[in-house]
């Protein structure tokens, strides 16, 4: 369980605040925008970087603790593998250093087939490799808890599911939580426990399903389409939502692959994508609000 | 990439003309005499000369990188605004007048002045003016900041972060900065090397206070020998002197890039 009280940093000029946050579930993902405190959030908890607040894992209060002793694993999107280092050094880095189990250095190395790559240097391995690398490194230095900063976002999106799946069942044989940020909605597919959503440094809400988000800023990382902001309130548009007709409301035209259909229509300065069930009849579209559910933003 | 890109094209005659203009007057002063002429010049004490400047020189950017080390460390993880303003003072040495250098030091450092005469009290048969220790303080007043700067731009801005994830995984702070972040530096501790050797070698203006005298039989540090030749009215010399400079400095740069390379 993950829980942090009273947290609050400023990193030039931004201001991440959140008082309050548990998270009790074992797969959990933070989902924000690029620059919406996540990765602060992240580094904060690892304890790299100063911030005021309290952070707390499975109980234990581990926000006095320097980087070494929180038993929190980091992952990057970098990943920061040291590259003066061997695959094998890198691995071994908290066994050496740390806590580390050779047992699990051992089973990872067989059970991610990393044997052919232990003797190269960090960087003569390819990014898929060195992100293996990096999972099994922070897995091998037996933490509570790893934290992860995106740290597929450049892999295609079957082997992005991959590494994830990888660490899902990791997760269970080796015992540790774990919290996922991304700013891509599709990593949620995965499954996950708990869902937090953050903008502008503050969490938004959290959730522990899909269906049970309410705030347009989480629902537009999901999916820009059946969104709407109308007369400064914020909707979720569904079918029943559209009313077309020849004489009043915003033109549009008919978008989507095939399968899926959309009408895009413009009101005021923004887009609108919604999903249709039917070919549109007439030159004109006009919003039910009546029909369609007000959001929070 | 190139090909149809006009802007290349079209910057590249600044390019060229920037390279002319460094390397017109060094051509210049290779070429002024014979080569036979240059080698002649062995007599006037330049080699010898050389030989204390770029030992002195390597000396005093060793100090700097042996100081950039903890300074950067320090600086680079301190949120204090105070020390981050103390930082920016790191700059000064580069602007004051080099004169004014010699002469700042030595109403710190002469045994009659206040600090002089501490060190005095502690070190018996202290003294300054024509001394190595004149040198390499002068020289270290003056090109330390460029060895400073090389290590900690590369540090705050990369090895940090290495070293923070070292931590993450068990290291103690001074382990992960020993066999994380240093063995990172160490092509950026040979660049800040090479800059503060680079900055040492060329300086003349404090010298001429603090070491006119610094070298037996009458030969003085590299840059002081050549502008006591040229103020002598012997220009050939003062030319010779430069161009033996030039080519064995530009062999120890050299020398130094291939070692970077290799690295």
């Amino acid at each position: 369980m993950i829980r942090i009280r009273n947290y609050r940093v400023e990193r030039g000029g931004f201001l991440i605040d959140i008082p309050e946050l548990i998270l009790s579930g074992k797969k959990n993902f933070v989902i924000g925008k690029n620059g919406s405190g996540k990765t602060t959030l992240l580094q904060s908890f690892a304890g790299i970087i100063e911030s005021s607040g309290v952070f707390e894992v499975n109980g234990e209060v581990i926000s006095e603790l320097p980087p070494e002793r929180r038993n929190i694993g980091y992952i990057p999107q970098d990943l920061l593998l040291f590259g003066k280092m061997t695959v094998e050094n890198n691995l071994l880095t908290s066994v050496r250093y740390g806590k580390g189990d050779a047992e699990i250095y051992n089973e990872l190395v067989n059970k991610m087939h990393l044997e052919s790559l232990l003797d190269k240097k960090a960087t003569e391995i390819s990014f898929g490799q060195a992100q293996k690398v990096a999972i099994a490194r922070a897995i091998i230095s037996k933490p509570k808890l790893i934290l992860m900063d995106e740290p597929f976002s450049f892999q295609d999106e079957i082997s992005r599911f991959s590494l994830i799946s990888m660490i899902d069942e990791l997760s269970e044989k080796y015992e540790f939580d774990y919290l996922y940020a991304t700013h891509n909605s599709r990593d949620l597919e995965t499954g996950f426990t708990s869902l937090v959503s953050i903008d502008g440094g503050k969490v938004i809400e959290v959730v522990n399903s899909i269906p049970e988000i309410r705030h347009f800023r989480t629902l537009s990382l999901m999916d820009y389409r059946n969104l709407a902001f109308i007369n400064d309130r914020y909707y979720l548009l569904n079918p029943q939502s559209l009313y077309f007709n020849d004489t009043e409301g915003s033109e549009f035209d008919v978008i989507g692959n095939g399968s899926t259909n959309y009408v895009r229509f413009k009101i005021g300065e923004n887009y609108f994508f919604s999903s249709i069930n039917r070919e549109p009849t007439g030159r004109f579209v006009k919003i039910d609000l009546k029909n369609s559910q007000e959001i929070e933003y | 990439m190139r090909r149809g890109n006009s802007l290349f094209y079209l910057f590249l005659p600044f390019f060229a003309l920037y390279l002319l203009f460094i390397i017109t007057p060094i051509f210049r002063t290779l070429t002024y005499q014979s080569f036979s002429y240059i080698l002649s010049d062995k007599s006037s004490g330049i080699i010898q000369s050389l030989e204390y400047t770029y030992l002195l020189a390597l000396l005093v950017s060793l100090l700097s990188i042996g100081f950039s080390i903890p300074y950067v460390y320090f600086v680079s993880r301190a949120r204090n605004i105070v020390i981050k303003s103390l930082d920016s003072l790191l700059e000064l040495p580069i602007m004051i007048p080099h004169t004014v250098v010699g002469i700042m030091m030595l109403i710190t450092f002469l045994p009659t002045m206040p600090v002089g005469r501490f060190l005095a009290r502690i070190f018996p048969g202290y003294g300054f003016l024509d001394t190595f220790l004149a040198v390499i303080i002068t020289l270290f007043f003056l090109s330390s900041t460029y060895a400073i700067r090389a290590v900690q731009i590369s540090y705050s801005g990369e090895v940090m972060k290495y070293e923070n994830i070292g931590r993450t995984l068990g290291m103690t702070p001074l382990s992960s900065y020993f066999v994380v972040g240093i063995p990172m530096m160490g092509k950026t501790l040979l660049r800040g090397l090479v800059l503060a050797w680079a900055r040492s070698v060329s300086e003349v203006g404090s010298l001429l206070i603090v070491a006119y005298s610094v070298l037996p039989n009458g030969i003085h540090l590299a840059g002081v020998l050549i502008y006591s030749q040229f103020t002598s009215g012997a220009l050939e010399y003062a030319v010779a002197s430069s161009a033996i400079l030039i080519i064995t400095g530009l062999i120890t740069l050299l020398l130094v890039k291939f070692l970077e390379r290799e690295k």
